[in-house]
Formats: C-alpha cells, structure tokens, sequence
C-alpha cells in the first residue's frame, strides 16, 4: 500500500494511522520517496550533476594528467603580448589543448584550474555542512527533548548567532586570525554561522515529537533517554535534517567562493572558482570567458544542489502527491 | 503596546551588548598584541606604548570593555601629544592609520553605502512582490512558470557574477551604461542613477528571486481564503479584491524577510562595491582588514551589527502595529 493511495490532502483519523504500514523514518518511507525522487526528472538530472562535480572534484588530479596540464604550469607562449597577456586564438584560447582555454595574463589552463577550483569549493561547503548538521542537531535535539533553562540557553545562543551580520563578521575573523589555516578557518566560520538555521529546525521538531504517543511509550517502559534520543527521535527527524543540509551545501558554496572573491578564501596559487572570478575583473572586457567558465560552474553546482535539495523536500513529504 | 515595545527593546539592547562583548573579545583580547595590531604597519614603539596607556590595555579585561563600551556613548579622547583629538558620540574607536576617529571615517562614506542599499531594496521589493504577486494571479499558466524558473535561476547567482556579467554585458558590450560610480544625487541626478542601477541590479537580482518566490506563496494562500470569497461575494471589484485584502495580508510576511535582509545588506554592499570599486562602507571595511586597521573593522563590525538589531525591532514593531495578536504573545 502506497501513501499516494490513501488521499494525501485528507487528514487521517487514529484508527486510519494504525493501518499504516510504515511511519516516516522506516525503511519504506524511504522507498517511497526514492520512487517519487525519480519520476521527478529535475531532482534527479541535478543528482546527477552533482555526482559529476563530485568525481571531478575527486579526480581532479586524473583529469588534468590526462590533459597534460597542471593547475600551477603557465603557457606563456600561447599568450599574445602584443593584446596585453591575451590567450591566442578566439574563445580565450579554446583548443584541443585547451579545453576551456587560458588564464590571461599567466597563461594558465582554465579547465585545471575550475577542477582544482571546484575540490575547494566542495571539500569547504561539504565539510562545513557535516559540521553543521552535527552541532545543529546535537543543540536542536537537547533544546528541544529538555527543555526548561536548557532550551532557553540554546535557543538565546541561536538568535543570536542568527542577528549577528555572518557575513562582516566572517570577514573579520579571517583578519585577526591570520595563523589559522585557511581550509579549517573557512569550515569552522561557515558552520558557526550556519547551524542555528539548522538547530532552530530540530529544536521545533523535537519539542513537536516529544509530546507524541510513541515517545511517551518509551518513556513510559523506562526506556533510558539515550535511546529515546537516538532510536525514537533521531529516526523522524532524519528527513528536515536531510533536506536543509542539501540546501545548506549551496548556500557554503556561495560564501566561500564570495570570500574567496574578496581575496579572504583559500590562498592563491590554489584555484578557487571566487578568486578566478575576482580576477576576471581585470579582464571582463576584453575575455569574457575567463569569466564565463567558472561562473558557469559556480551556478551549475549552486543551482543543481538548490534543486536536488528541492525534490528531495518534494519526494520526503508525506502529504505531497 | 507599551509593555511590547518596552520588552523589544530591552531584548535588543542585551543583544547589543553581547555583539559589543563578543566583538570586544575578538579584536582585543584574541590578538596577542593589540596595540601593535592597532597601531598598523611602520609604527614606533613610543606609540605602541601610548596606544597602550589609552586604551588601558594594562589593567583588567572587565576594565577595558566598561571603557570601550562608555567611550561608545560618552566619547573618548586619542592621539598623543600635540595631535589629541576628541572623539565623540558614537565613538567607535579611532584609526591611528588615518589619523581619524572611525565614525569619521564611516560618515564619509555612509551616502555611497546607503544609496546602494536604499535603491537596490527599492527595486527589489517592487520588482519581487510584483512579479510573485502576478505569478500567483495566473497561476498554473505559463506566465508562472516563466517566473518559477526564472526565480530558480536567479535564486542561483551569487551577486558578484551578477555584477560581472551586467559590467560586460551593459558596459563592455552594448556600451549603454558608463562604468558605475557614485555622484551626489543633489548634484547631478541623471548621473547618480546611470552610475548607480548596475549594482542597484546585481544585488536586487538574488533578493528578487526570493522575494517574488515568497509573495507567490503567500499570495496564493490568501486568495483560497473565505474571507476572498465573501469580498468577491458581495460584488468587490477583482482588482480591489486582490490588492487590499488579498495582497494585503500576502505582505505582512514579506516586511519581516525585508527587514532581516536590509540589515544584512551591509555584507552584499561589501561585495558590490568591490566589484565596481565604490568608495563605500563596504571598501573602507576591507581596506581596514587588508590593513589590519582593527579599530576601523571593529567599527564596521558593530555597525552592521547594529544594523540587523535595529531591523528587527524595526520589524517587530511594524509587524505589532499590523498584527494584534503579535503585541500578546
């Protein structure tokens, strides 16, 4: 019996809820929303994009062997000194060789450069998120179960994490912080700032659940809150925890490759897709297409996470279709 | 109303002393030598040492922030010698790099910063609210989805791109608009605007995606609502129907969101000014931290702080007036 069949728009009565087979978090309601997952051909094409910029990320050193080009080595001889540092050849420089063509001025390959650019893209905004998801649901979870001052000193830290203007802030760190890596610097100022979004989530989720009928039973049967925690909580909030992550992953995208802009990203020689793009400033108008490529990727990865996220939010929520 | 509003503000000001505290602790107490890093590069010890004695970096933790919290509101004094200048309310400090207290320095450049911000929400509220509310009028046709995607697009672009693409495009290539600058709206109007509408463009862009996203949804929830019927029922005009008890209500949410994101436009104006070189707040913030100017990036930090607080009272207070049953929770 599928959830479909049930009406999704009626509300169910208790007698209705006992016939069904399957509450969220067992292992058919996520049968359930894989199935939908698919038929939604969006969702899936962007899944499937972002498992391309994962492998690409993860061969990056693969990918630019087979090309020949490392993201370090300069081609000066297929720059044009008389255009000021400009890539021979029309489409800045695009070749056989040249996938993407070169960096002007440098001569550097841009297809090395955005696969390496795109490492420190993930590796920042994927790591970040599992930081992210672990504080958050580890204060969301003890906010919301215990309560009283507990809730009320975790949910103060949260607004005002949330008023604090991240970004100004972010900036300011890196500044007085000089002697932290940059990689570490980066993850652990973007999950300071953005796990409360998460924690408020969890928090309010919890407190919903811990009024419901099956965690009063296990309470009731002396079950020891650990396991309440873990075995009766956790389960039912994997869903809104899986879904805000993928959509935390675009938003850490788009900050470190803005801080990466602002020269406050990963230290150059490393490609950053940011850097790249604050570089291009130099040359927006006389080769647009050192501008053209990382932006694209930068929006691809933005945008196919944005829509994973999206049908993955669609697929998970039982009153959908 | 009293009491909320006597209980807003007391909320905000404790929020206010804990970003004072904290940014406090960031600038002053994790720097192993502040005084040094206050000073700047190419500074003598002589200075170092009279930084030192000003700010009381001698005595207790405790006593240097009551002083640096007091100096906010009474004013302190700096320099040295001959050079002592009087740095008044709001004192946040004073740049031993320029030789000015740093609200000085963040006044001069407080009209590029605020007309960025100011034009750019502008547009973006008239142009999301408007385009979500037409969405939602003709929804399920192609209009809708023509705004869904586009929205979904939008929502994608970081505003830095944003801005490059609009320099090439409106600049470099079709030539329309010159290079964006700032000039005095009181001085010469027509050129204010041409300067100003591409970063006006590249920051309303993302918050427009969101904004016509938003008023779609709420919009589209109120016209299912009874009290639609009954307008409509008792022969209300569509039009009327749709813009005062329809879009009415669909707003109310929409001026929370604008207000959160208002104060946090300080970071976008950060970027955008980056991107077209223009001399605002956002500039002198970076130039400080490039500098490692603290008492500059203090200052801006606080400022923007202060901004998000301030637009959330703001948005509290506007919500209560709305919304009665707001003003008893």
């Amino acid at each position: 019996m599928s959830l479909t069949s049930l009406g999704a728009q009626e509300p169910l009565d208790d007698s209705q809820l006992l016939l069904l087979p399957a509450g969220p978090g067992s292992q058919s309601a996520w049968r359930v929303g894989w199935t939908r997952f698919r038929r939604d051909p969006v969702a899936l094409a962007s899944l499937i994009v972002i498992g391309l910029l994962i492998v690409m990320a993860v061969l990056a050193p693969v990918l630019t062997a087979i090309n020949g080009h490392p993201p370090d080595a300069e081609y000066q001889n297929h720059l044009d000194p008389l255009l000021g540092g400009l890539p021979s050849g029309s489409v800045g420089g695009v070749s056989g060789s040249f996938w993407f063509g070169l960096e002007p001025g440098t001569g550097r390959d841009l297809f090395s450069m955005i696969v390496y650019g795109a490492r420190v893209s993930l590796f920042v905004s994927v790591s970040a998120t599992i930081v992210t998801v672990v504080v958050a649901t580890l204060m969301g979870i003890t906010a919301g179960f215990f309560g009283g001052w507990i809730d009320t000193i975790i949910s103060r830290l949260m607004d005002l994490l949330l008023a604090f203007p991240s970004l100004i802030f972010m900036i300011a760190l890196v500044a007085v912080l000089p002697s932290v890596p940059r990689l570490l610097l980066l993850i652990i100022i973007l999950s300071v700032f953005g796990w409360p979004y998460l924690g408020r989530i969890v928090r309010g989720e919890t407190m919903s659940l811990r009024e419901r009928e099956f965690v009063e039973a296990a309470r009731a049967m002396g079950a020891p809150v650990r396991y309440t925690l873990l075995r009766e909580l956790l389960p039912n909030l994997l869903t809104p925890i899986i879904v805000t992550s993928m959509l935390t992953v675009p938003t850490y995208i788009t900050a470190e490759a803005g801080l990466s802009f602002l020269g406050l990203g990963i230290e150059p020689p490393t490609p950053s897709w940011g850097s790249m793009l604050a570089n291009s400033l130099n040359w927006y108008a006389t080769d647009p297409w050192y501008f053209i490529f990382p932006g694209f990727f930068l929006f691809l990865a933005v945008f196919s996470f944005n829509m994973a996220g999206d049908g993955l939010q669609r697929a998970l929520d039982p009153r959908g279709d | 109303m009293a009491g909320f509003l006597l209980r807003r503000i007391l909320g905000m000001l404790i929020v206010l002393l804990c970003l004072l505290a904290v940014t406090f602790i960031i600038f002053y107490v994790f720097p192993a030598n502040p005084a040094r890093d206050i000073c700047g590069k190419g500074c003598t010890a002589a200075t170092v040492a009279s930084i030192d004695r000003q700010l009381g970096l001698n005595k207790p933790l405790w006593a240097q922030f009551g002083q640096y919290v007091s100096g906010i509101f009474t004013g302190r004094r700096f320099g040295q010698g001959s050079h002592l200048v009087a740095c008044n309310f709001p004192c946040f400090g004073y740049s031993y790099q320029d030789n000015l207290p740093v609200s000085t320095l963040i006044l001069q450049r407080l009209p590029v910063t605020a007309s960025i911000a100011v034009g750019a929400a502008i547009l973006w509220l008239a142009g999301g609210v408007t385009i979500g509310a037409v969405a939602a009028l003709k929804k399920n046709t192609w209009v809708d989805r023509v705004v869904t995607a586009t929205s979904l697009v939008g929502l994608a672009l970081p505003v830095f791109l944003v801005a490059i693409v609009l320099l090439f495009l409106l600049t470099a290539k079709l030539g329309v608009l010159p290079d964006p600058s700032y000039t005095s709206i009181f001085v010469n109007p027509g050129a204010f605007f041409t300067g100003m509408i591409q970063p006006w463009i590249a920051l309303a862009m993302v918050y427009a995606a969101v904004y016509a996203r938003f008023t779609r949804a709420k919009l589209i929830e109120a016209m299912g609502e009874q009290y639609i019927t009954t307008a409509r029922a008792k022969g209300l005009r569509e039009r009327r129907t749709v813009v005062h008890h329809g879009l009415r209500s669909a707003i109310t949410p929409v001026i929370t969101i604008l207000g959160m994101d208002f104060g946090g436009l300080l970071g976008g104006a950060v970027i955008v000014e980056t991107v077209y070189g223009l001399p605002g707040i956002g500039q002198l913030f970076l130039q400080a931290v490039d500098k490692v100017d603290i008492p500059v990036v203090t200052g801006c930090t606080l400022l923007a702080g202060f901004f998000v607080i301030a637009a959330n009272l703001i948005v509290d207070l506007v919500y209560a007036s709305l919304d009665p049953r707001v003003r008893l929770a």
